[in-house]
């Protein structure tokens, strides 16, 4: 990387890259026609909770899946932990997804037919830890989460808040490095949606996780340590 | 009236404009249905194929005379290549012979009216052997009314010396009825076929009228919304699903058409139909027609009934009921029930009721497969709680789906299981017809019968040109006075004699009385055919024998109670011009089998020459299984596709599940694996039931023709792995849909 | 809101009459309230002694019209400072931060500049009302929660203007 990419990167996040658990510079993503990513760029260091905000279609989320490695930019680079993400073969991303990362989505995405307690654990059996083991962690973090009651019922079966406690509890139940995190509360009403935030946030702290919170509403940004804007593919650091 | 129009025809609109999503699943029950209902017309054209094929024969047929009729005729059926060449030999004994179908006169000695399809291979270099058997002229073609079919292979040949092979005095052509397609194995083997391969279809057929009816009813939720009521709301998926299954009829009816060309040209077990006779019947064609729309419809309706359209989306109606054992026991209880009392009263099925009553009962019984592999699967799904992560995925989507998987695997249960029973009918009536075959023939031996060859040592001239004959290692042949008389007499060699008789000393003009076969006496004065002569004195009694070794064969040449040297016939004046031989051929010797059929032919056309043992007896059942076998691949296949469709649909709905499993790291080959136990698990719990039923079925159908039950494991396991194999590759042509559904595109759209 | 920054910011497309000023003033932003002469040349007075103004030519004549005011290095300077300095995040906010928008896209400065800066700023102040939601007890709760929805809502607002910058342009600059 040279030296004038190093520096626009660390000017756009408005932090020096040392220390970085992520680094994502310059990153340009199309899909079909339309550039999602048009030089984007963001910086995450260990244990800190950044939003990544902007309106619908300004390219956030894929900014998201970029630095998670589900989607691989097609220029610019993704750095985790001194290692390039955009060098990984498949299988070492998914790998690196398995064990480093967590993820929660809008409107929980639980497999609708396993039960909470089983999406809690699959991340864990996923990684191969045991069932009873697995089980046995599930249950902790569905306590943590204050949902230990619906651990027997399916997805379907529960509330909107409800579920999307279960599913940070499976973002966090493999103790990932970083929490990555889509629109947490876009489905959720005002007060559930502070508690999630609130819950997501403690817990991340307590485990020292970093998070990538993907969201347009500022009162869920206002949780993180500070915020990336995303417009039009480019990000503005603020 | 005026509104449920306008909702039916939103129902249209909405299936053929719904974006591309929507065209594709009317495309693809279209295409369902389609396939379907070109395969129920064929199926409903075979009442009409079996009548007009028996009428054809029938009409073939002969009106037997006295013996003052004026045609004489004789069948001669030759088996040529392993196709059955039908003739018959005819001589006109007086004015006005009666005609046969499709022929304007009886040809004359030498000549012969052949069908276009036997013309066409008497003329290309593969029935050359053939024409060297015949040797006639062909004056003339046989109408389309004298044939069964276009490939019949079908000659009338004029004859001059026929009263000689004792022919059958012709008084008319065409008999009332044939009784080729008939007896109570033949109509179960019917009533099988029937039911075995066409209840699959209709499965298929409700299957494809279903696909993507999640997506419908969410989009009728959304109708709901904007104000339709609950009746308006069925009137849009009836619509809807009428769009697809109608399309489909329109496109099986026009398939069915350019199919029935195709089929003239199939043989089905030796028998060729015009395409003129692949006519429905009508009424069959008028029930398919309507049914099929009217059953997707009443299938849309129960669906919108069971999953409640409200308008803000839908629900399915409370906790599903686990499913109950008991009414899903009572079809095959009822259908057992039905054919019980057949058993040991085949004789009934002769009768309609008995074989509506036999119908009903495999319906039942097989519809019963399909009613339990739900239940079976539900409870095997139920109780499995362990085990790896791909199995528990594969487990909870079964338990969670609700039956989906079970009712087109039962398709698959249903068509294994009705093939299997038929299987075992077939099994049975192979070994029954097996043993009917007579022993009169082997690979490397022939017994022509009935050689009219006059000449002064009939049984000496055949014997040398058949023993001139390239390929032919020995000859025994003794000549016989004629095929029904009062004193039977055998003329042969001395050597000849000695090998059916215990004869010692023959020489010259020796003379035998066989003492088992009648109290002649030496000197007594005895009469054959209008001849007179003296049984010479010195004539011994001596005892037949058996023919053994390569020769050995029982019957086919008589032994006459008078047994005579050449000379000893000459020196009495006895004709005996009728040869019955054994020739034994050289196996190395390639064609020696031909060649020695040409001899025969060349010393009398009419020769009897026994079938080519290649095609003796059960080839005809032979065939009726390989097209068993065919039908339930192609059942399989239809149904696979159907299966196909069904796991990608499901697939589709399940994009963003598997997009969060993608992001989490899931290994792609942990899906794959879930996959195929998801199918692969109602699969074999459906194979397992449909054998046991199939077994069950089959055991009971035997008991009711009287036979006994034998099963081809074999062939039941080779009908499994068929079934196994569709669903392995369904599986495996799925995974780069769920390879694209991990893409984690499907993440961002909400 | 601040008339001097304004008529500072309108000066910098070029000088003017105190007259006209009022004018462009009371159309573009002045809706509700019009600036009164009194305050017009109170407030020109008070830029000319800071030296942000000058008069850069006095027609003749009588009456207080005569002079034409132009901005200065300082006066653009200052006009650059309050532009890029994020307005404290209060209740009716939005006129003083429509006026920042509407005289950078006159003055060609990139306005979401302008948008960017006050929603960090926001944010700052919404980070701290969170966290300290998280220690308060319930009344403290409350009070955050108020202040954090009329925060939000200025957000909203801003994420709104951000949007519709280049209609906005088209406009004011017409």
């Amino acid at each position: 990387m040279s030296a004038s990419q190093a520096a626009r990167g660390a000017t756009a996040s408005g932090r020096p890259r040392d220390g970085n658990l992520i680094s994502c510079t310059n990153l340009t993503k199309r899909f079909g026609s339309t550039a999602a990513l048009d030089g984007a760029s963001l910086d995450l260091a260990a244990g800190e909770v950044v939003a990544v905000m902007g309106p619908s279609g300004s390219g956030k989320s894929t900014l998201l899946h970029c630095a998670a490695g589900i989607l691989v930019p097609d220029t610019g680079e993704v750095v985790f932990d001194a290692e390039q993400i955009g060098h990984m073969s498949d299988r070492r991303r998914s790998e690196l997804r398995r064990t480093e990362f967590g993820f929660v989505f809008q409107f929980g995405r639980l497999v609708p037919e396993l039960s909470c307690a089983e999406n809690v654990s699959l991340p864990l059996r996923l990684s191969g830890v045991g069932r009873a083991e697995a089980a046995r962690r599930a249950d902790e973090w569905l306590q943590r989460l204050e949902v230990h009651e619906v651990g027997r019922s399916l997805p379907g079966e529960i509330s909107g808040g409800q579920g999307q406690r279960v599913a940070v509890a499976r973002a966090l139940v493999t103790r990932p490095r970083v929490v990555f995190a889509d629109e947490p509360t876009g489905a959720l009403d005002s007060l559930n949606g502070e508690r999630v935030m609130q819950l997501l946030t403690a817990a991340a702290r307590d485990t020292a996780a970093a998070v990538v919170l993907v969201t347009h509403e500022p009162r869920v940004a206002a949780y993180a340590d500070r915020e990336v804007v995303v417009r039009d593919g480019k990000t503005r650091a603020s | 009236m005026r509104r449920a129009w306008t909702e039916l025809r939103l129902g249209v609109r909405l299936a053929f404009r719904g974006g591309a999503d929507a065209r594709w699943r009317v495309a693809l029950t279209a295409v369902g249905v389609t396939l379907g209902v070109a395969l129920l017309l064929v199926g409903a054209s075979v009442p009409n194929i079996v009548s007009a094929h028996n009428a054809r024969v029938a009409a073939a047929n002969v009106d037997a005379g006295d013996a003052h009729a004026p045609l004489l005729g004789l069948w001669d059926l030759t088996s040529y290549r392993g196709k059955t060449v039908t003739g018959m030999a005819l001589q006109a004994v007086d004015r006005d012979p009666p005609l046969p179908p499709g022929l304007n006169r009886i040809p004359g000695p030498g000549q012969m009216f052949v069908s276009l399809a036997l013309r066409d291979l008497l003329r290309s270099p593969a029935g050359a052997e053939l024409d060297r058997w015949l040797h006639a002229r062909i004056v003339g073609t046989i109408g389309q009314s004298g044939l069964t079919g276009p490939d019949d292979l079908r000659l009338y040949r004029g004859a001059s010396d026929l009263r000689a092979h004792s022919p059958m005095a012709i008084k008319s052509f065409g008999s009332p009825e044939s009784d080729e397609f008939s007896g109570p194995l033949v109509t179960m083997l019917v009533i099988l076929m029937s039911v075995g391969l066409l209840l699959p279809i209709a499965v298929f057929v409700a299957t494809a009228s279903r696909f993507g009816s999640d997506q419908r009813n969410v989009r009728l939720a959304a109708i709901r919304l904007i104000g339709a009521d609950r009746i308006g709301t069925a009137r849009i998926a009836a619509g809807e699903a009428l769009s697809g299954t109608v399309l489909g009829v329109a496109c099986g009816c026009l398939l069915f058409l350019a199919l029935r060309p195709l089929i003239s040209q199939l043989d089905i077990a030796g028998i060729s139909v015009f395409s003129s006779d692949v006519r429905p019947a009508a009424w069959l064609a008028v029930l398919i027609v309507l049914l099929v729309p009217a059953a997707s419809v009443a299938l849309a309706l129960l669906a919108t009934r069971h999953a409640a359209i409200e308008p803000l989306g839908v629900s399915r109606r409370g906790a599903e009921p686990r499913r109950r054992l008991a009414w899903r026991l009572v079809t095959p209880i009822l259908g057992f029930l039905l054919l019980l009392p057949l058993i040991g009263a085949s004789h009934r099925l002769g009768s309609t009721i008995g074989q509506v009553q036999a119908s009903a009962g495999v319906v039942l019984v097989l519809v019963g497969v399909s009613a339990l592999l739900p239940w079976f699967v539900e409870a095997a799904v139920r109780r499995t709680e362990a085990g790896p992560l791909p199995w528990l995925l594969a487990v909870r989507r079964l338990r969670a789906d609700h039956g989906t998987s079970g009712r087109v695997v039962s398709a698959i249960a249903l068509t294994v299981a009705g093939a299997i029973a038929l299987q075992t009918v077939f099994n049975a009536a192979d070994a029954q017809s097996s043993t009917r075959v007579p022993v009169n023939s082997t690979p490397t031996a022939l017994y022509p019968s009935g050689m009219l060859v006059r000449a002064s040592d009939p049984a000496s001239v055949v014997t040398r040109q058949l023993r001139s004959t390239r390929g032919v290692e020995d000859v025994v042949a003794i000549a016989t006075n004629d095929l029904n008389p009062q004193v039977p007499v055998s003329v042969a060699s001395c050597r000849n004699l000695e090998l059916i008789a215990n004869i010692s000393g023959c020489a010259g003009r020796s003379a035998y009385i066989v003492s088992a076969e009648s109290g002649l006496r030496g000197g007594q004065a005895v009469r054959v055919g209008g001849h007179r002569f003296r049984v010479p004195e010195s004539a011994h009694r001596v005892a037949s024998r058996q023919l053994t070794g390569k020769l050995a064969f029982a019957g086919s040449i008589p032994t006459g109670a008078l047994l005579l040297t050449p000379s000893a016939a000459a020196h009495l004046g006895i004709t005996a011009d009728l040869v019955d031989a054994g020739v034994t051929l050289n196996p190395r010797v390639p064609g020696a089998r031909d060649n020695a059929i040409t001899t025969i032919a060349r010393l009398d056309p009419l020769a009897d020459i026994p079938n080519d043992p290649t095609t003796i007896g059960n080839h005809v059942l032979q065939q009726l299984q390989n097209v068993l076998f065919a039908g339930a691949t192609a059942v399989l296949l239809v149904i696979g596709g159907s299966l196909l469709v069904a796991v990608a649909e499901q697939l589709r709905e399940r994009r963003r599940v598997l997009a969060v499993l993608a992001a989490f790291g899931t290994r792609p080959s942990t899906i794959a694996w879930s996959v195929l136990w998801q199918n692969a698990l109602p699969v074999a719990l459906g194979l397992t039931l449909a054998v046991v039923m199939g077994v069950g079925l089959g055991d009971v159908l035997m008991h009711i023709i009287g036979l006994q039950a034998s099963f081809d494991w074999g062939a039941i396991a080779l009908l499994t792995a068929a079934a196994a194999l569709v669903v392995a590759t369904v599986t495996g042509v799925t995974l780069p849909i769920v390879w694209r559904q991990m893409r984690p595109e499907a993440l961002r759209v909400e | 809101m601040s008339v001097s920054k304004t008529f500072l910011a309108l000066l910098e497309s070029g000088a003017s009459h105190g007259y006209d000023l009022k004018h462009e003033y009371d159309a573009r932003f002045g809706t509700d309230r019009p600036v009164a002469y009194g305050q017009v040349y109170a407030t020109l007075a008070r830029l000319l002694k800071s030296g942000l103004v000058t008069v850069d030519a006095v027609e003749p004549g009588e009456g207080p019209d005569r002079k034409r005011y132009a901005i200065t290095e300082a006066g653009v300077a200052d006009v650059e400072r309050w532009l890029a300095s994020p307005e404290a995040p209060e209740p009716y906010l939005q006129n003083v931060l429509y006026t920042k928008v509407a005289l950078a896209l006159l003055s060609g400065r990139p306005a979401i500049d302008v948008l960017d800066t006050q929603r960090a700023e926001h944010l700052r102040v919404m980070r701290e009302l969170t966290s300290r939601k998280a220690t308060g007890d319930l009344v403290d709760q409350l009070i955050c929660d108020h202040a954090l929805f009329h925060l939000e809502a200025d957000l909203r607002w801003l994420e709104l203007t951000a949007a519709r910058l280049d209609q906005l342009a088209a406009q004011v600059t017409r």
